[in-house]
Protein backbone atom coordinates (compact mmCIF):
# COMPACT_ATOMS: atom_id res chain seq x y z
CA UNK A 1 0.00 0.00 0.00
CA UNK A 2 2.65 2.52 0.94
CA UNK A 3 3.78 2.57 -2.19
CA UNK A 4 0.74 2.64 -3.89
CA UNK A 5 0.27 6.09 -1.78
CA UNK A 6 3.37 7.74 -3.01
CA UNK A 7 2.96 6.97 -6.59
CA UNK A 8 -0.44 8.60 -6.30
CA UNK A 9 0.93 11.87 -4.62
CA UNK A 10 3.58 11.93 -7.48
CA UNK A 11 1.06 11.75 -9.96
CA UNK A 12 -1.09 14.31 -7.83
CA UNK A 13 2.43 16.55 -7.73
CA UNK A 14 2.37 16.38 -11.32
CA UNK A 15 -0.80 17.47 -12.61
CA UNK A 16 -0.81 20.51 -10.16
CA UNK A 17 2.25 21.53 -12.12
CA UNK A 18 1.22 20.86 -15.11
CA UNK A 19 4.50 18.89 -16.00
CA UNK A 20 4.83 16.99 -19.01
CA UNK A 21 5.82 13.70 -17.24
CA UNK A 22 3.76 11.29 -19.77
CA UNK A 23 6.57 8.96 -20.05
CA UNK A 24 7.26 8.40 -16.09
CA UNK A 25 2.88 8.62 -15.52
CA UNK A 26 2.82 5.70 -17.65
CA UNK A 27 5.56 3.34 -15.95
CA UNK A 28 3.90 4.23 -12.92
CA UNK A 29 0.67 3.35 -14.21
CA UNK A 30 1.97 0.27 -15.86
CA UNK A 31 4.26 -0.80 -12.91
CA UNK A 32 1.08 -1.65 -11.20
CA UNK A 33 -1.03 1.37 -10.05
CA UNK A 34 -3.62 0.33 -13.30
CA UNK A 35 -4.43 -2.89 -10.90
CA UNK A 36 -5.57 -0.42 -7.85
CA UNK A 37 -7.40 2.32 -9.80
CA UNK A 38 -10.45 1.53 -8.37
CA UNK A 39 -9.54 1.53 -4.58
CA UNK A 40 -8.50 5.71 -5.34
CA UNK A 41 -12.31 7.10 -4.35
CA UNK A 42 -13.01 10.50 -6.34
CA UNK A 43 -9.26 10.79 -7.40
CA UNK A 44 -9.49 7.90 -9.43
CA UNK A 45 -10.92 9.72 -12.47
CA UNK A 46 -8.51 12.56 -12.37
CA UNK A 47 -5.59 9.79 -12.66
CA UNK A 48 -7.46 8.24 -15.54
CA UNK A 49 -7.37 11.08 -17.72
CA UNK A 50 -3.80 11.90 -17.09
CA UNK A 51 -3.20 8.28 -17.58
CA UNK A 52 -5.17 8.95 -21.03
CA UNK A 53 -3.07 12.31 -21.82
CA UNK A 54 0.06 10.53 -21.07
CA UNK A 55 -0.41 7.58 -23.09
CA UNK A 56 -1.76 9.63 -25.88
CA UNK A 57 1.43 11.51 -25.63
CA UNK A 58 4.00 8.30 -25.90
CA UNK A 59 1.62 6.83 -28.67
CA UNK A 60 -0.03 3.97 -27.00
CA UNK A 61 -3.34 3.96 -27.89
CA UNK A 62 -4.60 0.93 -26.57
CA UNK A 63 -3.68 2.10 -22.45
CA UNK A 64 -5.88 5.55 -23.19
CA UNK A 65 -8.70 3.53 -24.91
CA UNK A 66 -9.20 1.97 -21.76
CA UNK A 67 -9.17 4.90 -19.48
CA UNK A 68 -11.37 6.64 -21.98
CA UNK A 69 -13.81 3.54 -21.94
CA UNK A 70 -13.81 3.15 -18.25
CA UNK A 71 -14.28 7.10 -17.82
CA UNK A 72 -17.38 7.69 -20.39
CA UNK A 73 -19.00 4.49 -18.51
CA UNK A 74 -19.11 6.95 -15.43
CA UNK A 75 -19.33 9.89 -17.26
CA UNK A 76 -21.64 9.08 -20.61
CA UNK A 77 -22.62 12.64 -21.49
CA UNK A 78 -19.28 14.40 -20.43
CA UNK A 79 -17.84 17.22 -22.63
CA UNK A 80 -14.83 16.53 -21.06
CA UNK A 81 -14.75 12.67 -21.80
CA UNK A 82 -15.79 13.76 -25.65
CA UNK A 83 -12.47 15.96 -25.87
CA UNK A 84 -10.69 13.06 -24.82
CA UNK A 85 -11.78 10.70 -27.26
CA UNK A 86 -11.36 13.63 -29.91
CA UNK A 87 -7.36 13.77 -28.94
CA UNK A 88 -7.43 9.48 -29.15
CA UNK A 89 -8.52 10.09 -33.11
CA UNK A 90 -6.17 12.79 -33.23
CA UNK A 91 -3.41 10.68 -31.94
CA UNK A 92 -4.33 7.93 -34.60
CA UNK A 93 -4.01 10.90 -36.95
CA UNK A 94 -7.59 10.34 -38.13
CA UNK A 95 -8.38 14.18 -38.05
CA UNK A 96 -11.44 14.21 -39.89
CA UNK A 97 -13.29 12.47 -37.01
CA UNK A 98 -11.40 14.91 -34.37
CA UNK A 99 -12.37 17.59 -35.99
CA UNK A 100 -15.93 16.54 -35.92
CA UNK A 101 -16.26 15.30 -32.88
CA UNK A 102 -14.61 18.95 -31.49
CA UNK A 103 -16.98 20.60 -33.62
CA UNK A 104 -20.12 18.99 -31.72
CA UNK A 105 -18.78 19.74 -28.59
CA UNK A 106 -18.24 23.24 -29.29
CA UNK A 107 -21.78 23.49 -30.78
CA UNK A 108 -23.19 21.74 -27.23
CA UNK A 109 -21.03 24.33 -25.37
CA UNK A 110 -19.64 27.12 -26.91
CA UNK A 111 -17.79 28.86 -24.26
CA UNK A 112 -15.45 25.71 -24.09
CA UNK A 113 -12.13 27.16 -24.68
CA UNK A 114 -10.77 24.03 -24.42
CA UNK A 115 -12.10 22.24 -27.65
CA UNK A 116 -11.70 25.65 -29.63
CA UNK A 117 -7.78 25.32 -28.79
CA UNK A 118 -7.71 21.50 -29.78
CA UNK A 119 -8.76 22.44 -32.88
CA UNK A 120 -5.95 24.87 -32.91
CA UNK A 121 -3.93 21.81 -32.28
CA UNK A 122 -5.32 19.32 -35.19
CA UNK A 123 -4.32 22.36 -37.88
CA UNK A 124 -0.74 22.42 -36.28
CA UNK A 125 -0.36 18.15 -36.20
CA UNK A 126 -1.32 18.45 -39.90
CA UNK A 127 1.06 21.02 -40.20
CA UNK A 128 -1.05 23.72 -41.43
CA UNK A 129 0.53 26.25 -39.42
CA UNK A 130 -1.37 28.93 -41.83
CA UNK A 131 -4.63 27.69 -40.95
CA UNK A 132 -3.36 26.63 -37.19
CA UNK A 133 -2.57 30.89 -37.03
CA UNK A 134 -5.87 32.35 -38.59
CA UNK A 135 -7.99 29.01 -36.37
CA UNK A 136 -6.06 31.11 -33.18
CA UNK A 137 -6.69 33.85 -33.98
CA UNK A 138 -10.13 33.90 -34.14
CA UNK A 139 -10.22 32.16 -30.89
CA UNK A 140 -8.71 34.71 -29.32
CA UNK A 141 -11.37 37.51 -30.81
CA UNK A 142 -13.95 35.69 -28.29
CA UNK A 143 -11.02 34.69 -25.49
CA UNK A 144 -9.28 37.81 -25.42
CA UNK A 145 -7.31 36.95 -21.75
CA UNK A 146 -6.02 33.62 -22.38
CA UNK A 147 -2.55 34.16 -21.50
CA UNK A 148 -1.60 30.52 -22.78
CA UNK A 149 -3.27 30.97 -26.48
CA UNK A 150 -1.26 34.35 -26.97
CA UNK A 151 2.07 32.77 -25.95
CA UNK A 152 1.20 29.47 -28.49
CA UNK A 153 0.42 31.90 -30.93
CA UNK A 154 3.82 33.64 -30.58
CA UNK A 155 5.25 30.54 -30.96
CA UNK A 156 3.62 29.73 -34.25
CA UNK A 157 4.84 33.06 -35.73
CA UNK A 158 7.93 32.73 -34.71
CA UNK A 159 8.21 29.45 -36.37
CA UNK A 160 6.50 31.02 -39.55
CA UNK A 161 9.55 33.76 -38.96
CA UNK A 162 7.02 36.84 -39.12
CA UNK A 163 8.81 38.32 -36.20
CA UNK A 164 6.84 41.88 -35.64
CA UNK A 165 3.69 39.78 -35.04
CA UNK A 166 5.00 37.32 -32.98
CA UNK A 167 6.36 40.53 -30.86
CA UNK A 168 2.50 41.87 -30.44
CA UNK A 169 1.85 38.63 -28.84
CA UNK A 170 4.86 38.94 -26.41
CA UNK A 171 3.99 42.89 -25.62
CA UNK A 172 0.04 41.46 -25.08
CA UNK A 173 1.72 38.59 -22.85
CA UNK A 174 3.67 41.00 -21.30
CA UNK A 175 0.47 43.33 -20.07
CA UNK A 176 -0.93 40.62 -18.24
CA UNK A 177 2.00 39.42 -16.53
CA UNK A 178 4.60 42.69 -16.14
CA UNK A 179 6.49 40.95 -13.50
CA UNK A 180 7.35 37.71 -15.14
CA UNK A 181 11.26 37.64 -16.43
CA UNK A 182 10.93 35.26 -19.30
CA UNK A 183 8.64 37.34 -21.28
CA UNK A 184 11.10 40.67 -20.83
CA UNK A 185 14.22 37.79 -22.43
CA UNK A 186 12.17 36.52 -25.26
CA UNK A 187 10.71 40.20 -26.13
CA UNK A 188 14.26 41.13 -26.32
CA UNK A 189 15.22 38.06 -28.11
CA UNK A 190 12.33 38.74 -31.01
CA UNK A 191 13.41 42.11 -31.22
CA UNK A 192 17.45 41.42 -31.76
CA UNK A 193 15.98 39.06 -34.41
CA UNK A 194 14.42 41.37 -36.04
CA UNK A 195 17.72 43.55 -35.75
CA UNK A 196 18.33 47.20 -37.17
CA UNK A 197 19.11 49.73 -34.66
CA UNK A 198 16.22 50.99 -33.15
CA UNK A 199 15.25 47.65 -32.30
CA UNK A 200 18.90 46.41 -30.62
CA UNK A 201 17.94 49.38 -28.44
CA UNK A 202 14.79 47.92 -27.16
CA UNK A 203 16.24 44.28 -27.12
CA UNK A 204 18.36 46.11 -24.73
CA UNK A 205 16.37 47.60 -22.50
CA UNK A 206 13.83 44.82 -22.00
CA UNK A 207 17.16 42.71 -21.36
CA UNK A 208 17.97 44.92 -18.70
CA UNK A 209 14.71 44.82 -17.10
CA UNK A 210 14.86 40.99 -17.35
CA UNK A 211 17.88 41.46 -15.61
CA UNK A 212 16.74 43.46 -12.64
CA UNK A 213 13.68 41.24 -12.12
CA UNK A 214 15.81 38.36 -11.68
CA UNK A 215 19.54 38.27 -11.62
CA UNK A 216 20.00 34.66 -12.75
CA UNK A 217 18.72 34.83 -15.73
CA UNK A 218 21.89 34.09 -18.01
CA UNK A 219 19.54 34.67 -21.60
CA UNK A 220 19.57 38.12 -20.74
CA UNK A 221 22.84 38.73 -19.64
CA UNK A 222 24.03 37.20 -22.77
CA UNK A 223 21.81 39.05 -24.48
CA UNK A 224 23.00 42.26 -22.79
CA UNK A 225 26.39 41.08 -24.14
CA UNK A 226 25.26 40.89 -27.42
CA UNK A 227 23.11 44.19 -28.02
CA UNK A 228 25.31 46.17 -26.54
CA UNK A 229 28.21 44.87 -28.36
CA UNK A 230 26.17 44.95 -31.52
CA UNK A 231 25.30 48.54 -30.72
CA UNK A 232 29.56 49.75 -29.77
CA UNK A 233 30.36 48.62 -33.42
CA UNK A 234 27.31 50.15 -34.99
CA UNK A 235 28.32 52.71 -37.68
CA UNK A 236 24.94 54.53 -37.26
CA UNK A 237 25.91 55.47 -33.43
CA UNK A 238 27.01 58.49 -32.70
CA UNK A 239 29.76 58.34 -30.27
CA UNK A 240 28.52 59.56 -27.12
CA UNK A 241 26.24 56.34 -27.44
CA UNK A 242 28.70 54.42 -28.58
CA UNK A 243 31.23 54.70 -25.98
CA UNK A 244 27.98 53.67 -23.19
CA UNK A 245 27.40 50.59 -25.13
CA UNK A 246 31.30 49.60 -24.89
CA UNK A 247 31.06 50.30 -20.97
CA UNK A 248 27.84 48.08 -21.09
CA UNK A 249 29.97 45.12 -23.08
CA UNK A 250 32.86 45.51 -20.63
CA UNK A 251 30.29 45.12 -17.39
CA UNK A 252 28.09 42.49 -18.84
CA UNK A 253 31.39 40.35 -19.54
CA UNK A 254 32.57 41.03 -16.36
CA UNK A 255 29.29 39.54 -14.78
CA UNK A 256 29.28 36.60 -16.85
CA UNK A 257 32.51 35.55 -15.82
CA UNK A 258 31.72 35.88 -12.31
CA UNK A 259 28.59 33.86 -12.63
CA UNK A 260 31.06 30.91 -13.88
CA UNK A 261 33.95 31.58 -11.51
CA UNK A 262 30.62 31.85 -8.73
CA UNK A 263 29.76 27.98 -10.03
CA UNK A 264 33.30 27.15 -9.56
CA UNK A 265 33.31 26.52 -13.86
CA UNK A 266 36.21 27.14 -15.47
CA UNK A 267 35.42 27.53 -18.94
CA UNK A 268 37.59 27.83 -21.82
CA UNK A 269 34.79 28.37 -24.56
CA UNK A 270 34.09 32.21 -22.95
CA UNK A 271 37.32 33.34 -24.23
CA UNK A 272 35.15 33.60 -27.39
CA UNK A 273 33.07 36.39 -26.14
CA UNK A 274 36.55 38.88 -25.46
CA UNK A 275 37.15 40.07 -29.17
CA UNK B 1 30.04 11.00 -54.11
CA UNK B 2 30.74 11.78 -50.89
CA UNK B 3 31.00 9.72 -48.25
CA UNK B 4 29.60 10.69 -44.40
CA UNK B 5 30.77 8.79 -41.51
CA UNK B 6 29.45 9.64 -38.21
CA UNK B 7 31.16 8.30 -35.10
CA UNK B 8 29.57 6.62 -32.27
CA UNK B 9 29.72 9.71 -29.98
CA UNK B 10 28.48 12.45 -32.47
CA UNK B 11 25.52 9.60 -34.09
CA UNK B 12 24.26 9.00 -30.33
CA UNK B 13 23.83 12.48 -29.34
CA UNK B 14 21.81 13.60 -31.89
CA UNK B 15 19.24 10.55 -31.60
CA UNK B 16 19.46 10.91 -27.46
CA UNK B 17 18.45 14.41 -28.47
CA UNK B 18 15.75 14.10 -30.59
CA UNK B 19 14.74 11.14 -27.81
CA UNK B 20 14.91 14.04 -24.98
CA UNK B 21 12.58 16.24 -26.28
CA UNK B 22 10.28 14.17 -28.20
CA UNK B 23 7.80 16.59 -28.55
CA UNK B 24 10.01 19.62 -29.36
CA UNK B 25 12.12 20.55 -32.76
CA UNK B 26 15.63 20.30 -31.67
CA UNK B 27 19.03 20.86 -33.22
CA UNK B 28 22.56 21.37 -32.85
CA UNK B 29 26.41 21.10 -34.70
CA UNK B 30 28.36 18.68 -35.88
CA UNK B 31 32.29 18.66 -35.67
CA UNK B 32 34.83 17.11 -37.58
CA UNK B 33 38.20 17.04 -38.46
CA UNK B 34 39.26 19.70 -40.75
CA UNK B 35 39.56 18.09 -44.40
CA UNK B 36 39.05 21.01 -46.67
CA UNK B 37 37.80 19.65 -50.07
CA UNK B 38 37.38 15.89 -49.50
CA UNK B 39 34.70 13.52 -50.64
CA UNK B 40 34.71 11.82 -47.49
CA UNK B 41 34.19 13.51 -44.18
CA UNK B 42 33.67 12.10 -40.53
CA UNK B 43 31.65 13.83 -37.78
CA UNK B 44 33.43 12.91 -34.91
CA UNK B 45 31.23 14.94 -32.35
CA UNK B 46 27.80 16.60 -31.89
CA UNK B 47 27.33 19.30 -29.33
CA UNK B 48 23.17 19.50 -29.14
CA UNK B 49 22.09 22.78 -28.85
CA UNK B 50 18.42 23.83 -28.55
CA UNK B 51 14.92 22.74 -28.25
CA UNK B 52 13.12 26.02 -27.53
CA UNK B 53 12.89 28.62 -30.14
CA UNK B 54 14.76 27.54 -32.60
CA UNK B 55 14.47 30.37 -34.85
CA UNK B 56 15.34 33.26 -32.80
CA UNK B 57 18.80 34.34 -33.48
CA UNK B 58 20.78 35.75 -30.05
CA UNK B 59 21.30 32.67 -28.12
CA UNK B 60 22.45 30.80 -31.31
CA UNK B 61 25.11 33.47 -31.51
CA UNK B 62 26.17 32.83 -28.28
CA UNK B 63 26.48 29.13 -28.42
CA UNK B 64 28.33 29.19 -32.03
CA UNK B 65 31.13 31.35 -30.81
CA UNK B 66 31.80 29.49 -27.72
CA UNK B 67 31.52 26.15 -29.79
CA UNK B 68 33.53 27.08 -32.10
CA UNK B 69 36.46 28.57 -29.95
CA UNK B 70 36.10 25.51 -28.20
CA UNK B 71 36.17 23.17 -31.36
CA UNK B 72 39.16 25.01 -32.70
CA UNK B 73 41.26 24.54 -29.62
CA UNK B 74 40.59 20.74 -30.01
CA UNK B 75 41.44 20.94 -33.78
CA UNK B 76 38.00 20.39 -34.82
CA UNK B 77 35.69 22.59 -37.16
CA UNK B 78 31.70 23.09 -37.23
CA UNK B 79 31.19 20.77 -40.42
CA UNK B 80 27.74 20.02 -39.98
CA UNK B 81 24.00 21.19 -38.53
CA UNK B 82 21.44 18.73 -37.51
CA UNK B 83 18.11 18.66 -36.59
CA UNK B 84 14.37 17.50 -35.95
CA UNK B 85 11.67 19.03 -36.52
CA UNK B 86 8.34 19.36 -34.17
CA UNK B 87 6.34 17.13 -36.17
CA UNK B 88 6.40 13.61 -37.07
CA UNK B 89 5.85 14.23 -41.03
CA UNK B 90 8.28 16.93 -41.56
CA UNK B 91 11.44 15.40 -42.60
CA UNK B 92 12.40 17.39 -45.58
CA UNK B 93 15.61 19.68 -45.59
CA UNK B 94 13.45 22.49 -46.65
CA UNK B 95 11.13 22.36 -43.54
CA UNK B 96 13.97 21.94 -40.80
CA UNK B 97 16.86 24.86 -43.01
CA UNK B 98 17.74 27.16 -40.45
CA UNK B 99 19.82 30.47 -40.92
CA UNK B 100 22.34 28.54 -38.49
CA UNK B 101 22.75 26.12 -41.23
CA UNK B 102 23.92 28.82 -43.74
CA UNK B 103 26.29 30.48 -41.64
CA UNK B 104 27.94 27.09 -41.59
CA UNK B 105 28.28 26.99 -44.74
CA UNK B 106 30.01 29.72 -45.24
CA UNK B 107 32.57 29.36 -42.70
CA UNK B 108 33.50 25.36 -43.68
CA UNK B 109 33.20 23.95 -47.26
CA UNK B 110 31.46 21.56 -47.93
CA UNK B 111 29.17 21.13 -45.29
CA UNK B 112 26.20 19.44 -44.39
CA UNK B 113 22.51 19.31 -43.11
CA UNK B 114 21.24 16.42 -41.27
CA UNK B 115 18.04 15.86 -40.91
CA UNK B 116 16.22 13.27 -38.29
CA UNK B 117 13.88 10.89 -39.89
CA UNK B 118 11.16 11.36 -37.21
CA UNK B 119 9.61 8.75 -37.66
CA UNK B 120 12.56 6.40 -37.98
CA UNK B 121 13.79 6.88 -34.36
CA UNK B 122 13.14 4.24 -32.04
CA UNK B 123 15.42 1.89 -29.59
CA UNK B 124 16.95 0.24 -32.90
CA UNK B 125 17.91 2.92 -34.34
CA UNK B 126 20.44 2.89 -37.38
CA UNK B 127 22.19 5.26 -39.81
CA UNK B 128 18.52 5.09 -41.98
CA UNK B 129 16.82 7.54 -38.92
CA UNK B 130 19.49 10.36 -40.83
CA UNK B 131 19.40 11.88 -43.73
CA UNK B 132 22.11 13.99 -45.08
CA UNK B 133 22.61 16.63 -47.52
CA UNK B 134 25.48 18.65 -48.55
CA UNK B 135 24.64 22.08 -49.14
CA UNK B 136 25.95 23.75 -52.08
CA UNK B 137 24.91 27.32 -53.65
CA UNK B 138 21.95 27.59 -51.36
CA UNK B 139 20.67 23.77 -52.56
CA UNK B 140 20.49 20.41 -51.05
CA UNK B 141 21.86 17.75 -52.41
CA UNK B 142 21.32 14.80 -50.85
CA UNK B 143 23.40 11.91 -49.86
CA UNK B 144 22.49 7.93 -50.86
CA UNK B 145 22.23 6.14 -47.91
CA UNK B 146 24.56 3.34 -49.10
CA UNK B 147 27.20 6.52 -48.64
CA UNK B 148 26.52 7.02 -45.24
CA UNK B 149 27.85 5.06 -41.80
CA UNK B 150 28.59 5.12 -38.42
CA UNK B 151 31.82 4.26 -36.91
CA UNK B 152 32.12 1.51 -35.55
CA UNK B 153 28.99 0.62 -37.40
CA UNK B 154 28.07 -2.52 -35.51
CA UNK B 155 29.06 -1.38 -32.19
CA UNK B 156 27.54 2.22 -32.41
CA UNK B 157 24.24 0.30 -32.94
CA UNK B 158 24.58 -1.89 -29.95
CA UNK B 159 25.54 1.28 -27.93
CA UNK B 160 22.19 3.12 -28.98
CA UNK B 161 19.83 -0.01 -28.09
CA UNK B 162 21.62 0.05 -24.61
CA UNK B 163 21.64 3.67 -23.86
CA UNK B 164 18.05 4.23 -24.86
CA UNK B 165 16.78 1.33 -22.76
CA UNK B 166 18.59 2.41 -20.30
CA UNK B 167 16.84 6.18 -20.32
CA UNK B 168 20.11 7.58 -21.07
CA UNK B 169 18.83 10.86 -22.84
CA UNK B 170 18.07 12.12 -18.84
CA UNK B 171 21.81 12.76 -18.83
CA UNK B 172 22.39 14.68 -21.93
CA UNK B 173 22.74 18.15 -21.84
CA UNK B 174 22.10 20.66 -24.56
CA UNK B 175 22.83 24.54 -24.33
CA UNK B 176 19.38 25.58 -23.40
CA UNK B 177 19.87 23.39 -20.31
CA UNK B 178 23.45 24.60 -19.78
CA UNK B 179 21.60 29.15 -20.15
CA UNK B 180 19.04 27.81 -17.69
CA UNK B 181 21.57 25.95 -15.08
CA UNK B 182 25.25 26.85 -16.10
CA UNK B 183 26.84 24.12 -14.47
CA UNK B 184 25.06 21.85 -16.65
CA UNK B 185 27.90 20.75 -19.68
CA UNK B 186 26.96 20.71 -22.82
CA UNK B 187 29.62 19.16 -24.03
CA UNK B 188 28.81 16.06 -22.53
CA UNK B 189 32.07 14.60 -20.61
CA UNK B 190 29.69 12.18 -18.78
CA UNK B 191 27.44 11.30 -21.31
CA UNK B 192 30.24 10.31 -23.95
CA UNK B 193 32.69 8.03 -21.14
CA UNK B 194 28.96 5.88 -20.68
CA UNK B 195 28.47 6.19 -24.74
CA UNK B 196 32.25 4.92 -25.03
CA UNK B 197 32.07 2.19 -22.39
CA UNK B 198 29.61 0.56 -24.71
CA UNK B 199 31.88 0.33 -27.81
Amino acid sequence: MGAQKSDVEQLRYWRENNDRKSREVLDIWLNGLWLKVNSLGNEKFLVLEQVCLAALDCHIPNVAETCIESLSQSFPSSLRVRKLHAMYFEAKEDFGTATDILNSIIKADETNSAARKRKVAVLKAQGRTVDAIKELTDYLKIFMADVEAWQELAELYISEQDFSKAAFCVEELILHNPHNHLLHQRYADIKYTIGGLENLETARSYYSQALKINPKNMRALYGLYLTSSALSTSAKCSSQRKKEAAKLVEWSLKEIKKRYSEANLMVTALAALEI
Amino acid sequence: MSEVKFSAKAFCKIILHAAKYPHCAINGVLLAKPNAGSREIEFVDAVPLFHISLHLTPMSEIALMQVDELASKMGLVIAGYYAASENIRDNTFEKTYHKVAEKIASNYSPSYVVVVNNSKVSTEADSSSLKVAQLSEGGFRQIEEQNISLSPAQATSYAIVALMQQKAFQKLIDFDNHLDNICADWMNVELNKTIESYL
